[in-house]
């Protein structure tokens, strides 16, 4: 039962006439609601992309794993590229020092496991020392010191005339029972860390494209041997000889927890996926749509009405990042696109009285934009928490784009006449031509000795308007992810 | 003038377009409905929508005798309820025993000299409880028996929390008024 005074009965009355006009977004999110297939074509599209991209990280990820382990389980089977090596080194033990020779017997497998390749090399170094006596006898000192590790068969080895020697050279010989030695040191050293390619690159070029003064250290210490008694400790021979034993690949470093700094940068590429959100759907719907409060009298108005709209986002580019000790800071160059649609009514109202109108519908229109611009990224890591190989990080900065191109196309269909056309339309002189873009998301990293891989959720925020004009401005807000993969270490 | 039953039987079809017609003709005056039930527009926008949707996946339960208005109207106030319950707004307080001294006959306001806009802005202000109690018994005419059903409330509950909010709202308006002539003699 209604409340029986004048206060309730005026209120009523008044409340009965009151009416206030809904935004036109009530409607979209009603029909959104109502007709959802779009929402579901849309994530229909997401997935797939997204799986691949975590698929492809982790793929990377196991394949390097599992090429490490290669690498490291059985050296001995993929190292030597000189058959004799092993056999040298025995002959050498058993003369020199009975318990190394008695330890490097218990090795019987050498020999047998070398691979098919690495005898080939074998063999083309042999024929290179045949041709050519000043390659051969580095190739020899190189890779197998064949010459050297038989004692006397080293001394026989003609010496190049057009190789002067210098007088400290001469008189510093070496000890040819402790050059025999070296390799017991160096040689885990050499298959813990080349492959049976790296090997055949090492025997066949590295002696060549070393520099002179390597050249000359190299003859000079077989000149020693047959020259004088060898009288150095074991650790001064093996520094003499390092170098030309160093792997020639370098490994990007893994940062410890506590200091993540590196020297150089880190070269590296990035592509990324995600969705863009206008803020307005087209400035100049909202602006009609604000000014389309209805006069009084039977006038009539004419009012836009815009809706939300929202589409794809992709980039890709290159990025160089520098590591830092707790932070890493980058940036990049790539292209980015953008599109999106939006739909927007015209209607017609007519004011009958008071507060009371009818709304006609006039048209429908369709707009789709393309958006491409050109992107540097600048960003700044923080670290946040993580181990040696997997660390998670805060991200943020800017991601500056230069507009390059934003067309329009769009379709209008006329509701009473039921006619429809198209128009395209190139927003490019109406766009901004630089828009900043705030960028903030949390990135898992994982570093491996060859590189480095990032995956990054995040929004991204426009700073600018992304057209120029005077009303409402629309600002796009986009939800994406990105990886990155950095594979070269710059110095 | 709209014909509710080609429109009704028209959205049961899942038509758009007949289903933007019912919304346009029905819209405004559902908006000023969840008004004043809610404390700000966005939230008024809310139920709104929410009340729309639960009225068009439910449009087959209407039957034809009624007025159609009238039945959005009350789905409209039930979905304006549920989501102040949601939003556990209202605590009700055991107010049976407390006597009505306020006798609300005897108080005149001037409600004829506001605006529509103006007497739902107050409303707003009132608290989540008294608000709903006003609006349920004055605005949409239900009795404290319905009400108190409705909100799972005694009736003496309800009675109280009506009379408590009409004070406050007559107090508001009374306070309007004489700040109105306040400032018109001051300018005389």
């Amino acid at each position: 039962m209604p409340a029986n005074n004048d206060m309730e009965i005026l209120m009523q009355q008044k409340m009965e006439e009151f009416r206030i006009e809904p935004s036109p977004a009530d409607w979209q999110a009603i029909y959104e609601r109502l007709h959802p297939k779009k929402d579901r074509r849309f994530l229909w599209w997401w997935f797939p992309l997204v799986a691949g991209l975590l698929f492809g990280g982790y793929w990377i990820t196991i394949q390097n794993r599992s090429q490490n382990a290669t690498t490291t389980d059985s050296p001995a089977a993929i190292s030597p590229a000189d058959p004799n090596h092993g056999i040298a080194e025995n002959q050498a033990n058993q003369k020199k020092d009975p318990v190394s020779a008695a330890s490097a017997s218990a090795k019987p497998t050498i020999e047998t496991s070398i691979p098919p390749a690495a005898s080939s090399i074998q063999s083309s170094v042999e024929d290179e020392q045949h041709n050519n006596p000043v390659h051969a006898k580095l190739s020899r000192n190189t890779v197998s010191k064949k010459s050297n590790h038989t004692a006397e068969g080293s001394a026989s080895d003609p010496l190049p005339d057009d190789i002067p020697l210098t007088g400290k050279e001469t008189t510093e010989g070496k000890d040819a029972a402790s050059t025999m030695q070296e390799p017991l040191e160096i040689s885990p050293k050499l298959a813990d860390t080349n492959t049976a390619e790296q090997n055949q690159n090492e025997t066949a070029i590295v002696p060549l494209v070393e520099s002179r003064e390597n050249d000359i250290t190299i003859l000079k210490e077989e000149n020693k041997e047959t020259t004088a008694p060898r009288e150095k400790t074991h650790e001064d021979s093996l520094t003499t000889v390092k170098p030309s034993l160093e792997p020639t690949v370098k490994k990007n470093s893994i940062p410890n927890l506590s200091n993540h700094a590196s020297k150089g940068w880190y070269l590296g590429a990035y592509a990324e996926i995600g969705s863009n959100k206008p803020t307005e759907p087209i400035s100049l719907a909202k602006a009609a749509d604000m000014n389309s409060f209805p006069g009084s009298g039977n006038s009539s108005t004419t009012t836009s009405a815009g809706s939300k709209s929202k589409g794809l986002h992709y980039a890709f580019g290159v990025a160089l990042e520098k590591k830092l000790k707790k932070m890493s800071f980058s940036f990049g160059l790539g292209v980015q696109s953008n599109t999106w649609s939006s739909t927007s009514a015209t209607y017609k109202d007519s004011m009958i009285s008071g507060n009371i109108f009818t709304r006609t519908q006039i048209s429908n229109n369709s707009s789709n934009y393309t958006h491409i611009a050109m992107e540097l990224p600048v960003m700044l890591n923080f670290r946040l928490a993580g181990k040696k190989h997997s660390s998670y990080w805060f991200t943020t900065g800017l991601n500056n784009l230069i507009t390059l191109k934003l067309d329009q196309k769009t379709d209008v269909s006329i509701v009473q006449s039921n006619a429809s056309y198209s128009q395209d339309n190139s927003l490019t002189s109406k766009a901004s031509p630089y828009q900043p873009q705030f960028r903030i998301g949390f990135m898992y990293e994982n570093t491996q000795d060859r590189y480095h891989w990032q995956l990054t959720p995040f929004m991204q925020y426009g700073l600018n308007s992304m057209v120029k004009t005077g009303s409402p401005d629309i600002q796009m807000l986009h939800f994406g992810i990105q990886t990155r993969y950095y594979f070269k270490k710059l110095k | 003038m709209i014909n509710a039953r080609e429109l009704v039987s028209r959205c049961l079809k899942n038509d758009a377009v007949a289903q933007k017609q019912l919304y346009q003709h029905f819209a405004p005056q559902m908006l000023a409905v969840c008004y004043r039930y809610t404390k700000d527009s966005n939230e008024a926008s809310d139920v709104l929508q929410e009340g729309f949707v639960r009225m068009f996946r439910n449009l087959h339960q209407w039957k034809e005798e009624g007025e159609l208005g009238a039945w959005i109207r009350r789905i409209m106030i039930n979905t304006a309820l549920n989501w102040l319950r949601s939003q556990k707004r209202i605590h009700w307080l055991n107010e049976e025993h407390i006597s009505e001294s306020y006798d609300s006959e005897s108080v005149i306001t001037p409600v004829h000299h506001m605006e529509a806009r103006q007497l739902a802005d107050m409303i707003r202000q009132l608290p989540a409880g008294y608000q709903a109690v006003f609006n349920l018994h004055a605005i949409e005419g239900y009795s404290h028996g319905e009400i108190s059903k409705m909100l799972n409330i005694s009736e003496g509950t309800c009675r109280s929390q009506y009379m408590r909010a009409r004070k406050y709202l007559a107090d508001m308006i009374m306070k309007t008024e004489n700040e109105k002539q306040n400032y018109y003699a001051g300018k005389q």
